[in-house]
């Protein structure tokens, strides 16, 4: 197993984890922060490749596992989210912060859009849409907070060692 | 030859959508739950799940207790600070409630008293501790004039001695110059009270052969033209042989406790402007006596 592979699955569990457990015990959140989204965003922006779409399909499945959606949902939106992602980081220069907490703002919003357009059309009960809306967007502006602090540390676990050292080139 | 390599990512990201779509759209529509993948997560993620869920819950079972000790101090602080208010309003009601008392006998007293009484509030005692005399708030111009007796739900007070315009002075009953006719409530054996005495009040001049025991209550006997009959004076707590042996006299305890007493009702003379005994009103005191006699305690206390 290659250690983005090992990085990635322990990413994806500690952040279901922080979604389902940390954040609810605490208890001071609206909303948990939407990590899950950032882990795709990130591999949108990073790994556009079949390996990041197959784990962007399988983030979402774990989401799906562990809420109370239908089976598909997430993963419907979390691969959007990494298609979008994927087409915006190809025409952008996304080694800037600005632009990848932009893009993670753009993901973000996508899978927003994605979860309350299924809401609109497909849910057969009544939608109390004044809470979905808000927790949606609590969602959203948690993960685009803790955004500054997570792809930092992907970036250290996830990247590619010749982009690094690219990087480190660049720098120099 | 790198066509698919370069296009794998896309075209495994449109297939894994509509694998995902068609998922979502048979989940949606169908009554059975399609989710082939949830129970292999569900079984790999628990073990964590479980002890993150273990650790987070005791860091929340301490946040928790830490706040609620917070709380529960702001909570004493308040609930001290309410009973503080909480007993003032306590004490004030208290207050309201003995001056209502007070207030309502002495209503039922005027109403009982034959003639225009007037309430007044006591708001000042003797100023030299020599005499016993009290100063009244109202004067002259309630209707208060030198002569006019003083009552209160308990018996007889005093008499008015001075008025001004707006307060007034009375000779209490413990004063040695106070002098009242009075009755022997059961006997209808008759008597002088005086001040003065260390029990606070004497009955002289009773006749020798008169009946008079410890225990019998003294009451107004109406003839000396200042208070109604039958207010009660006080009660006989002790037997005195005169000096010539002709009379005999007792020891009163007066029924109004003087130390206490704030409100009373200065009551117009029973004699009317000409002198004679006034006819006694349905319903007062004087028409009770009048109609029996000894007359009950009950009635001349309200």
């Amino acid at each position: 197993m290659s250690r983005p592979l090992i990085a990635f699955s322990v990413g994806s569990i500690v952040a279901v984890l922080i979604q389902t457990s940390l954040a609810g015990h605490l208890g001071m959140l609206p909303a948990p922060p939407d990590i899950m989204t950032l882990l795709v965003v990130y591999l949108g922006l990073h790994h556009h490749t079949a390996g990041g779409a197959i784990g962007a399909f399988l983030l979402g499945y774990l989401l799906d596992t562990f809420s109370g959606s239908p089976p598909g949902l997430y993963c419907f939106a979390l691969l959007l989210v990494f298609g979008s992602v994927g087409l915006l980081a190809r025409r952008m220069w996304i080694e800037n912060p600005i632009t990848r907490l932009a893009i993670a703002a753009a993901g973000l919003s996508v899978k927003t859009l994605v979860v309350a357009t299924w809401f609109a059309v497909a849910a057969s009960a009544r939608v109390p849409w004044p809470v979905l809306l808000r927790t949606l967007a609590a969602e959203a502006l948690l993960g685009l907070l803790v955004a500054p602090f997570v792809f930092p540390l992907l970036d250290r676990y996830l990247r590619p060692a010749t982009r690094r050292g690219a990087r480190a080139a660049q720098r120099a | 030859m790198n066509w698919p390599r370069l296009h794998s990512g896309p075209l495994t990201t449109i297939v894994l959508l509509a694998v995902s779509l068609g998922l979502l759209v048979a989940n949606t529509r169908g009554p059975a739950r399609i989710d082939p993948l949830s129970f292999s997560l569900l079984e790999i993620v628990t073990p964590f799940a479980r002890a993150t869920a273990s650790v987070s819950q005791r860091i929340t079972a301490g946040w928790t207790a830490y706040i609620d000790l917070i709380g529960a101090r702001q909570e004493r602080d308040w609930l001290r600070l309410r009973l503080r208010q909480l007993e003032r309003e306590f004490d004030r009601h208290g207050a309201l409630r003995d001056e209502n008392q007070r207030l309502q006998a002495l209503l039922d007293l005027r109403e009982a008293v034959p003639g225009q009484a007037v309430a007044a509030r006591i708001t000042g005692a003797d100023a030299s501790g020599l005499f016993r005399t009290a100063t009244l708030g109202k004067g002259t111009a309630d209707g208060i004039i030198e002569g006019m007796g003083v009552i209160s739900p308990d018996g007889v007070v005093g008499r008015v001695i001075s008025a001004s315009l707006h307060a007034s002075r009375v000779l209490l009953l413990e004063d040695p110059s106070t002098g009242i006719e009075a009755l022997v409530q059961r006997s209808r054996a008759r008597g002088i009270v005086e001040g003065g005495s260390s029990a606070g009040c004497r009955l002289k001049f009773v006749r020798q052969r008169e009946d008079l025991v410890i225990g019998d209550v003294v009451v107004t006997s109406g003839r000396d033209g200042v208070f109604p009959r039958g207010l009660n004076i006080g009660t006989v707590t002790a037997l005195v042989e005169e000096e010539r042996g002709l009379f005999q006299g007792a020891e009163i305890s007066p029924a109004v406790d003087f130390a206490r007493l704030e409100d009373v009702l200065v009551v117009p003379s029973p004699l009317s402007e000409t002198g004679t005994p006034r006819a006694a009103e349905p319903g007062s005191l004087e028409d009770a006596a009048a109609e029996s006699e000894p007359i009950p305690e009950a009635e001349a206390r309200p």
